[in-house]
């Protein structure tokens, strides 16, 4: 298998299987529009990636290099978050701050899995929760007006007292 | 990323010089309206909307996420634990109704009621939904037809869809029945060119005149814009009275007969497999013409009522009809039961079918339903 090389914004350069590297539809269009030859030495520089990301995301598109494909969404299908696999909950047990910088790195090199799996993580986590809960998990400021709360609360009554 | 809006960002981090500092108060930044979306996607209504009231970013992600989500729900749950019902809503609910799998013979008429007050999902949905209890015959989901006595129930909810108006219309006594027919006719003689028609009819045995008497009436008053009929007669039939103060202890409400009117923008039709149309070849030839007079919109949903002298009993095999629904309309959630006498008409125009002049009620047959919009 021919490999290439990648570049993380911190100058780090990782070898990865061709394969692999083109679950990331971002590197699979740039090899293919820039017509990167797969035997050159070429390094593909992946400027919003850092290196300690950058391996765990290749860590992820090792493992699951074999995957079918995801199927396209549909908005009336019973969308499950319970359907995490015990790899991929294990994979995932970082800190917030890496959740984070994985869904922006999963986002950018657009790489449907993972971006799916790691937002179903962040679903998990708001589940269940009331909104200040939420708030806390998150570290998010209430920035409604008391106007605003009290409208945005009638709106959801139904859900209050559940 | 499917289609979703144009990138925005919410951040105002300029004047925050340190890098940790910032990822710490921050989430923003990371957390942006487009993955929310995603994020959301996966929220049912309940968390979706304790969601919408974190912070203003959010609520407005919560808004849009909301506006996608227009499909009817279908689920089949287990005895009491309404919780799952509650965690499968991915709307607000404007119908539901609750098709329950025949009881144990030997269950009192006190205690089976009893255990419907308790059980009554007013207790979880919101005050605006209409439900509607039928006792039947066997319930059936998707391709599964039950028609055994079991705990579970089969659920459909229809959430709000605009410029659609559903009513529920209950006879609940057997004085002055004929002010219900008036309101049914009432409810379905709106006029206009987009305006689509369709009557649920459901009775029980002791209603079974009462219902027979209303379909002739509303048949004789909507000859010219027929409406999608679909329904029939089952063992129990009750409404939630909750939202009648009057009833608040007893939200269950017996009634004999009840009619669910759909009127605005849905287009809706219905076909009855009669008596003759008893093989599998004949059911799958019928249903085959029916889905070509059939466009399908965003949203659907089906119904099935079967006299319970079809099913088994007719086909030798278990889920023959429901089987063949779902090879033709494998997108369309089915949901339905076993009954004993059905409501139906056959709304679609084929030279195969000669029975358009018949009354709307029914022995031996299986009716279906297809309501779909958005």
């Amino acid at each position: 298998m021919p490999n290439i090389k990648l570049q993380s914004s911190d100058g780090e350069v990782f070898e990865v299987d061709v394969d692999i590297a083109k679950c990331s539809v971002t590197i699979k269009t740039m090899l293919e529009d820039l017509g990167m030859d797969e035997d050159e030495e070429e390094v593909v520089p992946l400027p919003n990636v850092n290196s300690a990301i950058l391996r765990k995301v290749i860590q992820w598109a090792t493992y699951h290099k074999d995957d079918p494909p995801p199927p396209e969404d549909d908005e009336n299908k019973d969308k499950r978050t319970d359907d995490i696999s015990s790899w991929d909950a294990d994979f995932l047990k970082v800190d917030q701050g890496t959740l984070y910088e994985l869904i922006l790195a999963a986002n950018y090199l657009d790489i449907k899995g993972l971006l799916e799996v790691t937002c179903k993580t962040v679903a998990n986590m708001i589940k269940g929760k009331t909104p200040e809960e939420v708030r806390k998990t998150f570290n998010i400021k209430n920035d409604f007006s008391p106007s605003e709360e009290e409208q945005v609360r009638k709106e959801n009554e139904w859900c209050e007292e559940k | 990323m499917e289609n979703l809006p144009t990138k925005r960002s919410y951040e105002d981090d300029s004047n925050t010089p340190n890098v940790n500092e910032r990822k710490k108060h921050n989430t923003d930044r990371y957390l942006t309206y487009d993955i929310l979306r995603i994020v959301f996607k996966y929220l049912n209504w309940i968390d979706l909307s304790n969601a919408s009231m974190v912070c203003r970013s959010w609520l407005e992600v919560a808004n849009d996420e909301k506006r996608t989500r227009g499909g009817p729900v279908c689920l089949i749950n287990w005895g009491k634990k309404y919780l799952k019902v509650i965690e499968k809503l991915r709307n607000k609910p404007t119908l539901g109704l609750v098709f329950k799998a025949p009881h144990k013979r030997n269950v009192r008429q006190e205690l089976y009621l009893l255990c419907l007050y308790q059980d009554c999902l007013c207790q979880i949905l919101p005050q605006s939904c209409e439900i509607v209890t039928l006792g039947t015959c066997g319930i059936l989901i998707e391709n599964a037809e039950m028609e055994t006595i079991l705990e579970e129930r089969v659920c459909a909810f229809l959430p709000e869809i605009p410029n659609v108006t559903i009513k529920v219309i209950a006879i609940v006594s057997k004085e002055d029945f004929a002010q219900y027919y008036e309101q049914m006719r009432l409810a379905l003689a709106k006029h206009g060119t987009n305006i689509s028609k369709c009557l649920l009819l459901f009775c029980n045995q002791a209603g079974r005149a009462l219902a027979r008497e209303a379909a002739g009436v509303l048949q004789l008053c909507n000859a010219t814009v027929r409406p999608a009929v679909w329904g029939g007669v089952v063992k129990d039939l009750y409404v939630c009275n909750s939202k009648n103060p009057t009833h608040d202890e007893k939200c269950v409400t017996f009634a004999y007969c009840i009619g669910i009117t759909i009127v605005g923008a849905v287009d809706s039709w219905s076909i009855v497999m009669d008596d003759d149309c008893n093989t599998k070849e004949l059911v799958e030839q019928k249903l085959e013409s029916f889905k070509n007079h059939i466009s399908l919109r965003k949203h659907s949903m089906g119904f099935m009522f079967a006299c319970c002298e079809r099913g088994t009993n007719m086909f030798n095999e278990r889920d023959v009809e429901t089987t063949i629904f779902k090879k033709l309309f494998p997108e369309v959630p089915l949901v339905g039961c076993f009954g004993d006498g059905e409501f139906g008409e056959t709304t679609i125009q084929s030279t195969n079918f000669n029975d358009t002049k018949e009354y709307w009620y029914h022995e031996r047959s299986t009716v279906f339903l297809i309501i779909t919009y958005g």
